[in-house]
């Protein structure tokens, strides 16, 4: 009770006796004040805090302020994407090429504003614009008085320079950094398109603004967009790259890995070049197409036009004539239309087919330009006969016809993904009359693209498989990574196995000369077109072009198009020669048929392309002479006979010795070298030189020690002292040399033999110049191995020179002999490696 | 009861055992001891608190958290100034905050009643460092506020700061002593005068931060000592006045007013540093960006490593950050506290109650400029800004708070002052009686 009282007693006392005095009641009111003082100041914080709270909350009225504040937004210009070939060279690519601009009305010194005493008029901005322009010219290297004219342009926005080198750049870019440049000079990321290899696949390449080119219609995939970056920067607006540094580069345009083979689409070029100039035509279009993987490898067009080149439109305009335009194939569409007979069991190879001088129907009398009595079936495809082939069509169901047409693609466009591809043009077969039906049969009346063309051959070629051909490889990504693999089409099968290989002999036969066995054969259209080594099957095509609704007189367009190899197509050749005007002398008017200017060119192209493709030679197929295969070939077997021959007699001459080892020995120690090593004193060994060119010969003597005295040449056919006498050193060793081809020639039968000859079909219509076949031969030189292995002449595996047995020696120079002394090469001796190891027939 | 807590002296207000009724309510720090002891010993001395190390470990995180974030917030003032030393400003942050434990330490092992005698010579040397400063100071950001000693650029205001303190505990302590605390002419007039002194100083800087805060020390404290409120409250109205009319004359003082009330609104001239400081506590959120991850330290909130500091805590660390380097400060004043009223004399009691006024003020008006609540005053956050003068003198007051709470030394006398040096008493009677109406007898001189 008390206690209680007294409690209230103090409590009462604390409340009331405010002016207590004592010591404690001070003591006690000061505690009460400082702890009402210090928890108020506790309190501020806590309202202080509870402040941030709510900023933090009404986030967003701020948020505007932040985002201006601290973000900077740079408009980039990124590279547009590179165009390269299949093996990577650049076809395409773009330059930096950065450009200086300023706005005179910020040239001002940092901080400055461009009002009062700092006005775009004012002593003060004059004088800063001058030393500006004092350094941007130093920079630059221009002269200051051009760059002060432009600068004291009162406007906004001016260019000083454009297409600056790289140094130049990096140096105002540095000098803007230091703060050396105001803030009103602008360094713009730029960029300029160049084509490195000017004129190469120029209208394919193309202009950014030409139609038919990859890159208008690839525009959207190579173009770099313009980024907009976003960097935090500081308060100066300098960017701080918080994230490192940003990379424009990847948001540059993707680069296009085209299927073009750059060193094919050269080659094309130049033949094809040649050959526009050779016939005066108007232009000229060749492609290359890979029938294994449906890439083209080339697409020529002559001339060619120049991209980096704006002012100078070729006369086609700013075109590509070889996607763009269309034609009527002509004669080169025969071969679908017997592969639809074959296909359809309407017409066989052996077939014959009655194409006399002309064949009428309703309204048209076809006509052959070279008439035939009669044509087989294959016959119709190696002569061309239009009346032939008009009866092989009209022999298919029209409907059937269209189908298989259009099932290789015609009437629509190949779609490479070019803008402006033509889509040829395939009337409805219910529209077609018996007149254009027939025509379609020999390819008139019916207007394809060459890229319809090749791929429907390729068609042909891939065993009957339609694929559509591949313009476009890879799309890179700008930081390189591949973005997409454009894969090969399935395709779709249009005739069966056996007719693409029938139609395929029948293309063959086109470039087979008469031969001379067969009183029934025929010369092909296309004899130009054989090359060496591989062989070739196709079909030329002399169409006369349609205009104004009638068949022009002037526009023709010469074309062919070859298959090569024929056992293993690899190759699609199409080559076509618009308008050509020369008049050739032998035909008595202008050479137009594609036979003459069109199938070397192909020939040419894939004489280039298959060995660098690494195609495998034909088995069988001849080495051809560049100027006349037929007569190289000739001479080729009846030299390897008489070569043999007279291999024979030399090496009867030379006494048993075996030839190949000793022709290779070269490159080993002489056994005589290790004779003389154990012969005492200054006395050597003999060593044998015998069938040893003169060069390998008088090596051998110098390491014995001895020295060669040669008579003649050619190889040594003997020797005095004779091999394995002890003889002292720095003896004369005479040795006497025969040249081998004058032995040929002595055995080379004389001009007048009977043709069709027993070695090889029919014989050299002329004198025989073994010089020139021997020299046509890739050279080869005595000291190789290689002859120990001969290369195949004629197609068979060089056969082992065996040790030819020695016949009784004769007087082996054949000095007596009529013919010339063509003293081609000193080591002329050398072919006789290969003719001793040819065939016999 | 009643021979546990006789106390003679304070027999004429209430007899012993209501007194120890009234420690055992009201004030649990009024606890006698020695109760074995002989009675003529036995005073009213309350128990102080002893060593207060959980203090002593907050400041240490206080000073810790300074360094990470004013290295954070200040990296690209760093490398701006130090052409590409980020490290510039850290590394005198290192000296600084080591100097700055050194003198917590050293000022808890120096008893704080041996303060009482240097209290005018500190505030004589400030006053004079405040002129000298005025005549050679280094002028920064339009303020000379820093007086350039070699290697050391000191900053006299914050040392202004705590010989204020002191010697306002020194001069309320004799008043109370005296009796005569609640006279104005006694209690107030000559402290305020004394403000006004180091206030006018202040102002000639400008540093009208540190003129407030003493202002409000001066409130405070003669306050706590028990002035008259009517002075006080009077005394504050016409500081508000004075101050009103101030801004009202200075257009450019108004336009910061203005600014604080809507600083987006002048966001590209006054408003500028408060509004990016929004802008980062803004976007900072609860969580804050991340540490080092502050985009507005980089040129936006200027001061954003000394008095902004509380900015780029909010940008990079969030409320959260913020509200634990609150919690900081509200421990440290409520220990601050703890120690005031466990103090063992007067002086002792206004000298901790000045202190931790001081460094709460501080924290407090950084905290309320930052958040926007107040206008921008140029003062650092106590112990996390960078600065080396704030961070010694606030570490020393620190100190001298902590031995307020060991008690200090009742018997320390510092040595003895030559013959030659002393001063010659005026009369007999000690100077504080000599003119008191009470005579009070001392409860150890009876």
């Amino acid at each position: 009770m008390q206690r209680s009282i007294q409690n209230l007693k103090t409590k009462v006392f604390h409340l009331v006796d405010r002016a207590g005095n004592s010591p404690a009641a001070r003591a006690l009111r000061a505690n009460r004040r400082l702890k009402s003082v210090a928890i108020l100041m506790g309190l501020y914080i806590i309202v202080a805090y509870c402040a941030a709270v709510v900023m933090v909350i009404n986030v967003d009225g701020v948020r505007k302020y932040a985002e201006g504040n601290v973000m900077l937004r740079t408009r980039v210009e990124t590279r547009r994407g590179d165009l390269v070939d299949r093996n990577g060279v650049t076809l395409a690519t773009s330059l930096r090429a950065d450009s200086v601009s300023v706005n005179p009305r910020w040239l001002l010194p940092g901080g400055k504003k461009p009002k009062d005493d700092w006005a775009f008029n004012s002593p003060n901005a004059k004088a800063y614009r001058a030393k500006v322009s004092t350094t941007l010219g130093e920079l630059l290297d221009k002269p200051a008085e051009e760059l002060s004219e432009r600068i004291n342009r009162d406007t906004g926005f001016v260019y000083l320079a454009k297409n600056i080198s790289y140094a130049q750049a990096e140096a105002v870019r540095i000098a803007l950094n230091e703060g050396k440049l105001p803030k009103g000079v602008t360094l713009e990321r730029e960029f300029q398109r160049f084509y490195p290899n000017n004129m190469l696949a120029g209208p394919l390449i193309g202009r950014p603004s030409q139609t038919g080119s990859i890159e208008s219609s690839f525009d959207g995939l190579l173009q770099g967009q313009q980024v907009e970056m976003r960097t935090y920067k500081d308060s100066s607006a300098t960017p701080m790259y918080l994230d490192g540094a940003p990379e424009p580069a990847i948001y540059g345009g993707k680069s296009l890995v085209l299927t073009i083979d750059e060193k094919i689409q050269a080659v094309a070029e130049h033949h094809l070049d040649a050959s526009v100039q050779e016939f005066g035509a108007a232009f000229g279009i060749a492609a290359v197409l890979d029938v294994e993987t449906s890439e083209i490898l080339a697409l020529a067009t002559s001339p060619s036009l120049n991209p980096n080149d704006s002012k100078n439109p070729p006369k086609y305009g700013w075109h590509n004539p070889a996607l763009e335009n269309q034609y009527e194939p002509g004669s080169t569409f025969k071969i679908f239309n017997l592969a639809i007979g074959i296909e359809e069991k309407k017409v066989s190879l052996d077939e014959i087919i009655p194409a006399g001088a002309g064949f009428a129907l309703p309204g048209k009398v076809i006509k052959d330009d070279h008439p035939h009595g009669q044509v087989t079936g294959k016959q119709s495809l190696q002569v061309s006969s239009n009346i032939a082939n008009c009866k092989i069509a009209m022999r298919v169901n029209r409907e059937h016809y269209y189908n298989y047409l259009t099932g290789l693609g015609f009437g629509r466009r190949v779609d490479l993904g070019i803008i402006g591809e033509s889509n040829g043009q395939l009337a409805k077969p219910d529209k077609w009359s018996l007149v254009q039906f027939c025509n379609i049969g020999f390819g008139q009346g019916i207007a394809t693209t060459p890229m319809q063309m090749v791929s429907a051959v390729a068609a042909v070629a891939n065993g009957g498989v339609f694929r559509r051909p591949r313009l476009i490889k890879q799309e890179v990504r700008a930081d390189g990574k591949i973005d997409r693999e454009i894969p090969q089409d399935p395709g779709r099968r249009v005739f069966s196995a056996e007719t693409a290989r029938q139609v395929l002999e029948a293309m063959a036969s086109v470039t087979q000369p008469r031969d001379p066995k067969d009183p029934h054969s025929l010369s092909g259209t296309a004899t130009k077109a054989r090359l060496p080594n591989y062989s070739i099957g196709g079909k030329t095509g002399t169409a006369q072009q349609a205009e104004n609704g009638h068949y022009s007189d002037t526009h023709w367009v010469g074309s062919f198009i070859g298959v090569t190899p024929v056992e293993k197509p690899r190759l699609v050749v199409f080559v076509a020669i618009d308008t050509p005007t020369k008049f050739d002398e032998r035909l008595g008017k202008i050479a137009r048929y594609g036979g003459i200017v069109a199938a070397p060119v192909a020939r040419e192209i894939a004489r280039f392309a298959l060995p660098y493709l690494g195609v495998p030679p034909s088995p069988g197929a001849p080495y051809l002479d560049r100027d006349d295969p037929d007569k190289a070939r000739q001479l080729d077997a009846a030299h390897a006979g008489q070569a043999k021959k007279a291999a024979e007699k030399l090496l009867a001459v030379a006494g048993g010795a075996t030839m190949p080892p000793a022709l290779a020995m070269d490159l080993q120690v002489a056994p005589s070298a290790t004779a003389a090593a154990d012969t005492p004193g200054d006395m050597t060994t003999v060593p044998d030189v015998r069938t040893l060119p003169m060069r390998v010969a008088r090596l051998r003597m110098a390491v014995a020690g001895l020295h060669l005295l040669p008579t003649g040449s050619g190889l040594a056919v003997k020797q005095v002292p004779a091999a394995g006498q002890q003889v002292a050193k720095g003896t004369n060793v005479k040795a006497e040399f025969a040249r081998l081809s004058d032995a040929i020639e002595a055995e080379t039968p004389p001009a007048t033999a009977e043709p069709g000859g027993p070695s090889a079909g029919a014989a050299p219509p002329k004198a025989p110049e073994p010089a020139k076949a021997a020299a046509s031969k890739p050279a080869a030189k005595p000291d190789a191995a290689k002859p120990a292995t001969a290369k195949p002449v004629a197609g068979k595996p060089g056969a082992k020179v065996e040790s030819a047995k020695a016949a009784p020696a004769k007087a082996a120079p054949a000095k007596g002999a009529p013919a010339k002394p063509v003293a081609a090469k000193p080591d002329a001796n050398k072919p006789v490696a290969k003719p001793a190891a040819a065939k016999k027939p | 009861m009643s021979d546990a807590s006789t106390l003679d002296h304070l027999q004429p207000v209430l007899d012993t055992a209501d007194l120890a009724e009234v420690d055992a309510e009201f004030s649990p720090t009024l606890v006698t001891h020695g109760l074995n002891a002989p009675r003529s010993e036995k005073a009213l001395v309350p128990v102080p608190v002893g060593m207060d190390w959980p203090l002593f470990s907050v400041l240490l995180a206080l000073l810790t958290t300074g360094i990470v974030m004013a290295y954070s917030a200040s990296i690209y003032a760093a490398l701006h100034i130090g052409r590409g030393d980020d490290q510039l400003f850290l590394n005198k942050h290192l000296v600084h905050a080591g100097i700055a434990v050194v003198m917590v330490l050293v000022g808890a092992h120096i008893p704080y009643q041996a303060w009482r005698k240097v209290a005018y010579l500190g505030l004589f040397t400030s006053v004079a460092l405040l002129v000298a400063t005025l005549a050679f100071g280094v002028v920064v950001n339009k303020a000379r506020r820093w007086l350039p000693l070699p290697g050391f650029m000191f900053q006299p205001s914050e040392l202004a700061k705590l010989c204020f303190t002191i010697y306002l505990a020194h001069s309320l302590t004799k008043k109370i002593s005296s009796e005569r605390v609640h006279k104005f002419s006694v209690g107030f007039l000559p402290h305020a005068l004394a403000w006004l002194v180091v206030f006018g100083l202040c102002m000639k800087q400008p540093d009208l931060g540190t003129g407030i805060v003493l202002a409000v020390l001066l409130f405070t404290m003669t306050y706590i000592a028990g002035t008259n409120m009517a002075y006080v409250m009077f005394a504050f109205g016409v500081g508000v006045l004075a101050l009103a009319s101030f801004i009202y004359k200075n257009p450019m003082r108004g336009k910061r007013v203005l600014a604080f009330l809507d600083p987006f609104k002048y966001f590209d001239t006054t408003g500028f540093q408060l509004g990016n400081s929004k802008i980062a506590v803004a976007t900072g959120g609860i969580f804050g960006n991340g540490l080092g991850l502050s985009r507005q330290k980089l040129g936006f909130v200027p001061e954003c490593h000394t008095d902004f500091i509380l900015s780029i805590i909010a940008e990079e660390l969030g409320l959260l950050g913020v509200a634990l380097v609150g919690l900081a400060f509200i421990f440290v004043i409520l220990r601050g506290l703890r120690i005031a009223l466990r103090a063992r004399d007067e002086f002792g009691r206004l000298l901790a109650a000045g202190i931790t006024v001081l460094l709460g003020t501080q924290a407090a008006v950084n905290f309320g400029v930052v958040m926007g609540t107040l206008p921008t005053k140029g003062l650092t956050l106590p112990f996390v800004s960078h600065g080396g003068s704030s961070m010694i003198v606030l570490g020393l007051a620190a100190g001298v708070l902590l031995n307020v709470g060991r008690g200090g030394n009742p018997d320390f006398a510092w040595p003895e002052v030559p013959a030659f040096m002393r001063r010659q008493p005026k009369g007999d009677m000690p100077r504080n009686q000599r003119s008191s109406k009470n005579k009070v007898v001392r409860g150890g001189e009876q």
